[in-house]
């Protein structure tokens, strides 16, 4: 065999390599004399997706037999997810250091990130349901002692159901569950498939209201959940959106109702996380702003007559979330030095970062072809702006001593979401409108943070932790 | 995988009969044999079980190439004993004999040392020719001499340690059972009275008598199906499965996934298809009570599953619960709630004996009987309880796990058939199930373990008898590859849905 033909042998079954790689490493777990060398290769486990993402063809690997009819595959808007959640899952498994010593944390280290890229190379829903299963029940055991794990395998089975019931009515609707073929199509206007899109992907997107669980898990002691949680919210959550929404029929006047719900709860979680004591409680509070953000964009994506949805990119909008994601973790992966003690290079990092992820949130806007004029986005740039405010201001209080570490990780990602901005520079140039907005409330925000920061401060998790301890608060009295 | 049915081939009598032969002679042997005779006993079972297994796989084999295997012996003027061999029974069949052979390696590891094994080894494979019986039987009277067999030959066994609790649930069991088996007898009398013949037939063979004895058939259909609905524990004649769990943990796997349970459940859809027919049923009126009285069970089996802390008495109530998946599935009426009832026959068997296994295993190893002393254990027994993560996986109904497949199927059945209820069962039961299985599975991972342990046995390097850890983790594996592999050949899917489009489709 040659060596091209090799390479086109790889790049064909590329898709189930990324999966199986750390599959079989799992596998190779229950040999107990291997378990010393396998959790030296467990945090390498994401370099075949790696190369894969960067370096496959697009190909689509049907398995008939699986499950009940899958398929695998990289096509343009999984492939900068991929990348995206390898690099993420190489730094936590650097981050991990030695808690993958021991045989269970290695086992769910490595299901959790077979699920997680699953979750970029499904070719259909049942796949996707699949990884999203193995992925996310991995990560709640890897997280079971983390604050916040409870609320997220709530919301994860609840999740779940929604999307059972999503599924089978996909299917009776004749729709099917490819994601191949017109994926977009799925939703064909019906506020119900809407409703269970909306909820069942939002649970894992952590979308305002149904958020509790992450920025208490990203609160936690264990740094490589900066890494890893995002990771999932992206693949879980968004990926989907974009799978599903990105490039549908408008769903018509359902599409606004959404569009201001969400910007309700994207109102929300920026208030919210403007009044966070901890920089990573903040950073969960700005996934979640995000995933409304991104449900904003989505809802009136392609709602513009003027602009028809056949001009929506959605390969270039992941690889702008895909930005926004690198941003994100890198910030989530700076170390924790008190303020007196942060150098230059601290707050450049800092800043770059945060200009990195303000870049793909315009970015975004560009690839959607969405209207900037609209009062709906304008409102989410300058929401948004806010947290890109906090962020800039790089407060440090709260965070514990497990996260400090020295500043060539998240230079390391920085550096990626740079070179990513660079890859894709062409929808930098729309959107001024949206762009100008983000700056002022950015602005204004850094301008007030000092007096923001004299507010009383709301534990992570808000509503729901409060909700909880109501009873015992109830009792106590 | 779409092989046709009709005979082009003689019908093989002495199969059917030497797979009834292959348990019922080596059961009739060992209850002769002495105590001390372990090793004499422990051949006979495995080489029964190996060649019941065996034979099982030839005639699927030889049915998938369109066999037909038959055995008629005259037993009253114009009715027979009659065993045929057709692709439902072989559902069942498959499922019992593979089920039997990894049960009964299970009970020799869990009995040794353990007084009366040639009376428990012995009503034990008598047990399992019932149910083989049961599986095989070409008409109602077969069925219904089978049925009570099956009940005589398990009774011992759920009063097998002798206690005074033992005893009572035995009384309990054997009340239900009794009367059920006398109303079965009265609804079969009264059929063949009424339509002269108690053959089973693809859709049923009461159709002629329809528009002359509508509520007669109603009559029957109710005895029949209050009969066989109390193995099956349909609410509310389930009570005797819970107070059964005192047995000893085979004859809870034996009870809950391998032969009445089943029988019960399989006698349920004989009933609606074999004898009424589904369409017949369905035109009586019959199927849509049938299918409230399994969503009702389905809750409230679930419901009182959450409130138990005795860890084989959740188990069981979590056996009524998801056995009437398979009443559901037959009752929705439609090809594809078929297939989902079909199919869940072998996943809940396979996947809760998974769970009754490792139950066993905790019980045997370290003393643990309740929920509340699962502390840690996953530390302790890493294999067992993945073996029951699996199984709780399966049960909740999540991917790739076998009880997915089945939920995909009567979900979606649900949906073909115009009906959205089902659905909304379906998904009240699973965060039931997730509400009572999780916990467990927290506290069996993520919580310190105790001090010690209530009843610790030192098994040397192994954390339990290899015995207790092999079947255990053979049939964990296959909750997993049923569902992951369920499209491939020979898959209890595949078959599910053969008997299906002969039920719904053919002409």
């Amino acid at each position: 065999m040659s060596a091209a033909s090799l390479l086109a042998t790889l790049g064909q079954w590329a898709p189930l390599l990324v999966v199986v790689t750390p599959l079989l490493l799992a596998g190779l777990l229950t040999l107990p004399r291997l378990v010393g060398r396998i959790s030296v290769l467990a945090p390498w486990a994401g370099l075949p997706a790696l190369l894969a993402g960067l370096g496959a063809p697009e190909t689509e690997l049907l398995l008939p037999g699986l499950m009940l009819g899958s398929s695998l595959m990289i096509d343009a808007i999984g492939r900068p997810f991929l990348v995206l959640l390898a690099l993420l899952w190489l730094v936590a498994g650097w981050l991990a250091g030695e808690r993958l010593r021991c045989r269970g944390p290695a086992l769910l280290f490595l299901l959790a990130m077979s699920g997680s890229f699953g979750l970029a190379v499904a070719g259909n829903l049942m796949v996707f349901l699949l990884a999203s299963t193995v992925g996310a029940y991995a990560l709640y055991g890897l997280a079971a002692r983390q604050p916040g794990a409870r609320a997220f395998l709530v919301l994860l089975v609840l999740s779940d159901l929604l999307l059972f019931e999503l599924l089978l009515l996909l299917v009776k609707g004749g729709i099917g569950l490819s994601l191949a073929t017109a994926p977009s199509a799925a939703l064909g206007g019906s506020a119900i498939l809407l409703l269970l899109t909306v909820l069942g992907f939002g649970a894992k997107a952590a979308v305002f209201g149904l958020h509790a669980w992450l920025p208490r898990m990203l609160s936690g002691p264990a740094a490589e959940f900066g890494q890893i949680l995002p990771g999932f919210v992206f693949a879980a959550g968004l990926l989907p959106w974009v799978r599903l929404l990105a490039t549908g029929e408008p769903p018509g006047s359902g599409a606004m109702i959404l569009a201001w719900v969400a910007l309700a709860g994207l109102g929300l979680a920026v208030m919210l996380g403007t009044l966070q004591g901890s920089r990573r409680a903040l950073l969960g509070y700005s996934i979640s702003a995000l995933s409304g953000f991104w449900l904003v964009l989505l809802s009136v994506a392609g709602g513009d007559e003027a602009m028809p949805h056949g001009t929506v990119d959605a390969s270039v909008a992941t690889m702008a979330l895909g930005q926004a994601g690198l941003a994100l973790a890198s910030l989530l992966a700076r170390g924790a030095p008190s303020p007196a003690r942060q150098s230059w290079l601290d707050w450049s990092i800092n800043g770059f970062a945060v200009l990195l992820l303000a870049d793909a949130l315009v970015a975004m806007l560009g690839a959607f072809s969405v209207d900037a004029r609209m009062p709906v986005v304008i409102s989410a740039y300058l929401l948004f702006g806010v947290l890109i405010g906090q962020l800039l201001w790089n407060r440090q209080q709260g965070d514990g001593a497990a996260l400090a570490f020295s500043p060539r990780l998240p230079l390391l990602l920085v550096l990626s979401a740079a070179l990513w901005a660079i890859l894709m520079a062409d929808p930098l140039a729309v959107a001024s409108v949206a762009a100008l907005a983000l700056f002022i409330s950015a602005a204004t925000s850094l301008l007030l943070a000092p007096l923001l920061a004299r507010l009383p401060r709301v534990p992570p998790g808000d509503l729901l932790l409060t909700a909880v301890r109501l009873p015992r608060l109830l009792g106590g009295r | 995988m779409t092989p046709t049915i009709e005979a082009t081939m003689p019908a093989n009598a002495w199969l059917p009969l030497l797979v009834l032969a292959s348990s019922l002679l080596p059961g009739l042997v060992i209850f002769f044999l002495a105590e001390r005779r372990y090793w004499t006993r422990t051949l006979l079972n495995l080489t029964g079980a190996l060649i019941k297994l065996a034979l099982v796989s030839a005639m699927l084999w030889g049915v998938f190439h369109q066999q037909q295997y038959e055995a008629n012996l005259p037993l009253l003027p114009g009715l027979d004993l009659v065993l045929r061999v057709r692709p439902l029974s072989l559902l069942f069949l498959v499922l019992s004999a593979g089920l039997w052979l990894l049960t009964t390696l299970y009970a020799i590891g869990y009995l040794e040392d353990s007084p009366n094994r040639s009376r428990f080894f012995g009503f034990f494979s008598l047990c399992v020719t019932a149910t083989v019986g049961v599986a095989m039987a070409g008409n109602l009277l077969t069925f219904l001499l089978f049925f009570e067999l099956l009940t005589l030959t398990t009774y011992p066994l759920v009063v097998h340690r002798g206690t005074e609790e033992a005893r009572r649930a035995g009384q309990v069991y054997l009340a239900h059972t009794v009367i059920a088996g006398a109303l079965l007898l009265a609804g079969t009398v009264w059929l063949y009275t009424l339509v002269g013949t108690l053959t089973f037939a693809t859709r049923g063979f009461v159709a002629d008598a329809v528009d002359s004895h509508r509520w007669s058939l109603v009559a029957i259909f109710v005895l029949l199906i209050i009969g066989v609905g109390v193995k099956a524990a349909l609410v509310p004649l389930h009570s005797w499965l819970p107070r059964a769990m005192v047995a000893p943990a085979p004859v809870s796997a034996l009870l809950h996934a391998v032969a009445v349970v089943k029988a019960g459940a399989f006698g349920i859809v004989l009933i609606v298809y074999d004898v009424f027919g589904v369409e017949v049923a369905a035109e009586l009126g019959v199927t849509g009570p049938l299918a409230l009285v399994a969503a009702f069970t389905i809750l409230y089996g679930s419901t009182r599953a959450l409130f138990q802390d005795d860890l084989k008495r959740r188990l069981a109530f979590s056996t009524v619960s998801q056995v009437s998946y398979i009443v559901l599935g037959v009752a929705i009426v439609g090809p594809l709630a078929t297939v989902g009832g079909l199919v869940h026959l072998v996943h809940q068997g396979v996947m809760k004996i998974t769970l009754f296994f490792c139950a066993g295993n905790l019980a045997e190893t370290l003393g643990i009987h309740k929920v509340s002393e699962m502390n840690g254990v996953g530390q302790r027994m890493p294999w067992t309880m993945v073996a029951f993560t699996i199984g709780v996986f399966g049960m909740i109904g999540l991917p790739p796990m076998a009880g997915f497949i089945s939920k995909w199927y009567l979900g979606l059945g649900g949906l073909e058939a115009g009906v959205h209820w089902p659905l909304f069962v379906l998904a009240g039961s699973s965060l039931l199930n997730a509400a009572y299985f999780l916990p467990i599975l927290y506290r069996a991972w993520f919580r310190e373990p105790p001090a010690a342990w209530p009843e610790e046995r030192d098994f040397g390097a192994q954390e339990t008898a290899w015995l207790l850890l092999l079947p255990t983790l053979i049939t964990a594996a296959l909750s997993l590859l049923m569902g992951l592999f369920a499209s491939m050949p020979f898959t209890p899917l595949e078959w599910a849905r053969l008997i299906a489009e002969r039920e719904f489709y053919r002409p």
